[in-house]
């Protein structure tokens, strides 16, 4: 068999690569084993790790190019040369770079120092996973969603009077009526 | 006999990995946002604590000094590749440097000479933070720091030890180290020589994760590991000393014979000669400091030799430079009893 990376010298090695649920196969002769492992270890990205970077992220194959949408960089650029082009790549190819920092790191999940004033907290006291995790939208509860609902359609019949629309203002009031009603709040 | 941390260790760094919030990474070439970059840390370190600093831009250096600040770690090789717009700045006492538009817009340095990632890291936070006075730097709850390469988000925190590992490596230990180094996320490399050659026994150890551990972890972290191998190294020195006092003092002898007289080497044999003059100067046995030795390190590698000489030399004369540098550099001698080991001390 011969190695896959510089299709020339015969493979020795074979390198199980899992990731996202999928296992890829590469097979690679001594010395692109070796660079394999020197890149690993030197914390700079030859092109050889690039491209492991990229068989590390979740399964993205063709099937469509991701561009990041601020800066322009496209997620196979960030393969090749195993650098992003902005902050918002981070958010941009969240989808492949999730996994791919839970390989490299073991975590996805920062532990540590804030910028001076982004909380006030400094070093350490931040615990993983609490207030360090970002802040997810609340689900409303059924009286918030019905509150929406009566302010909408106020508006609605606000507008309807406007416009001399009664008889669809007198819908919507009746509407309005209906769910406040539901709500035990007075019209 | 001395069996110190000195004795091993080479020196230590802490680097911090940052980028400005409101720009795109730095790219490779000059351009409005790499010269803001500059402006803006010049202006940020203006007042810093702990000493003046000096700019350095690449494109008004020399490649002579340029390769002086490469072999002193003042600068990364990879900055040379962005000699448009790659700048340091460098405290006086050489002790701080801020790499500007390398891989990340900023790269804070901290060298120490002793065990002390600790102080080094707080150095290192108090540039960050004055440099954070002129713009905020692009942070993530969730990812941390983000950086140019998703290999140092988080922390941005590289904490790593150049140790000296001779008899690790003579007694075939440095397999079973690895192992239980990276366990604790942890990488140990030799920095010369590829593969698994390490050239002269030179080890880093620093962390590989950057990600879900705190600065403080990770500095921990490096620090007893390096702590550990000092011991380990120190205690095979002393069970060798011990056992084989002969076999060990004539061979760092008979290297530093061969380092003071001979014309030609290669930089292969060069390393392991070195390797055996720096145990020597640790266990006091030749007349110069570890400074001095370590000093050679960058001194007489192939790289440095070439711009000693100033012009595109053979190979042959390389070699032959080399042994001049080295002659050059052991003719001064520390003051030390320099008594050639007895035959009957063993």
């Amino acid at each position: 068999m011969i190695c896959d990376e510089c299709g020339k010298n015969p493979a020795v090695f074979s390198v199980t690569i899992t990731s996202g649920g999928e296992t890829s196969n590469r097979h690679l002769c001594n010395e692109c084993m070796k660079k394999m492992e020197s890149g690993f270890t030197q914390g700079n990205i030859p092109s050889f790790l690039s491209s492991i970077l990229g068989m590390l992220g979740a399964a993205h194959k063709q099937e469509e190019q991701t561009v990041c949408s601020h800066c322009g960089l496209s997620y196979s650029e960030f393969e090749r040369t195993g650098r992003l082009g902005c902050a918002m790549c981070y958010q941009d190819f969240q989808k492949e770079l999730k996994p791919m920092l839970q390989r490299i790191h073991g975590s996805s999940q920062h532990v540590g120092r804030f910028p001076t004033g982004y909380t006030p907290a400094s070093e350490e006291s931040i615990p993983a996973g609490m207030d360090a995790a970002p802040a997810e939208p609340k689900e409303p509860t059924a009286l918030e969603l019905r509150q929406k609902q009566i302010e909408e359609l106020r508006q609605k019949m606000d507008e309807a009077v406007a416009v001399e629309n009664f008889e669809a203002a007198a819908h919507y009031r009746d509407e309005i009526r209906a769910l406040s009603e539901e709500a035990g709040e007075p019209t | 006999m001395m069996l110190t941390e000195k004795s091993v260790l080479v020196s230590g760094r802490v680097r911090l990995a940052r980028n400005y919030a409101d720009l795109p990474f730095a790219r490779p070439g000059k351009s409005a946002n790499s010269d803001l970059c500059i402006a803006r840390a010049v202006d940020a370190m203006q007042e810093a604590p702990g000493g003046r600093y000096e700019l350095h831009l690449l494109s008004e250096t020399s490649a002579t000094d340029q390769m002086a600040l490469v072999e002193q770690h003042l600068i990364s090789k990879d900055l040379l590749k962005n000699s448009a717009a790659g700048a340091a700045l460098i405290r006086d006492d050489q002790r701080v440097s801020i790499m500007i538009n390398e891989e990340d817009h900023l790269r804070i340095q901290v060298m120490v000479n002793k065990l002390e990632l600790g102080s080094a890291a707080k150095e290192a936070f108090e540039a960050e933070e004055a440099l954070e006075r002129v713009q905020g730097f692009s942070f993530d709850p969730q990812l941390g720091y983000l950086t140019s390469c998703p290999t140092n988000a988080g922390t941005g925190l590289r904490a790593s030890l150049m140790l000296h590992l001779p008899m690790l490596d003579r007694f075939k230990q440095m397999g079973s180290v690895n192992q239980s180094v990276a366990k604790l996320g942890l990488t140990l490399r030799g920095i010369y020589g590829e593969g698994s050659d390490a050239l002269g026994s030179v080890y880093q150890v620093s962390n590989q994760v950057t990600l879900g551990r705190s600065e403080k972890d990770i500095v921990e972290a490096v620090s007893v590991v390096g702590r550990q191998l000092i011991a380990m190294e120190n205690k095979l020195r002393q069970r060798c000393l011990e056992n084989h006092a002969l076999e060990l003092k004539d061979a760092i002898m008979r290297s530093y014979g061969l380092m003071r007289y001979a014309i030609v080497m290669d930089e292969k044999e060069f390393m392991q000669r070195w390797s055996d003059l720096r145990l020597g100067a640790a266990l006091e046995l030749i007349p110069h400091s570890i400074e001095q030795i370590d000093r050679l390190l960058t001194t007489a590698q192939d790289a440095h030799v070439q711009q000693y000489m100033q012009r595109q030399p053979s190979q042959m004369e390389v070699k032959e430079a080399r042994c001049r540098i080295i002659r050059e550099a052991l003719q001064r001698t520390v003051e030390r009893p320099f008594s050639p080991p007895a035959a009957n001390e063993n």
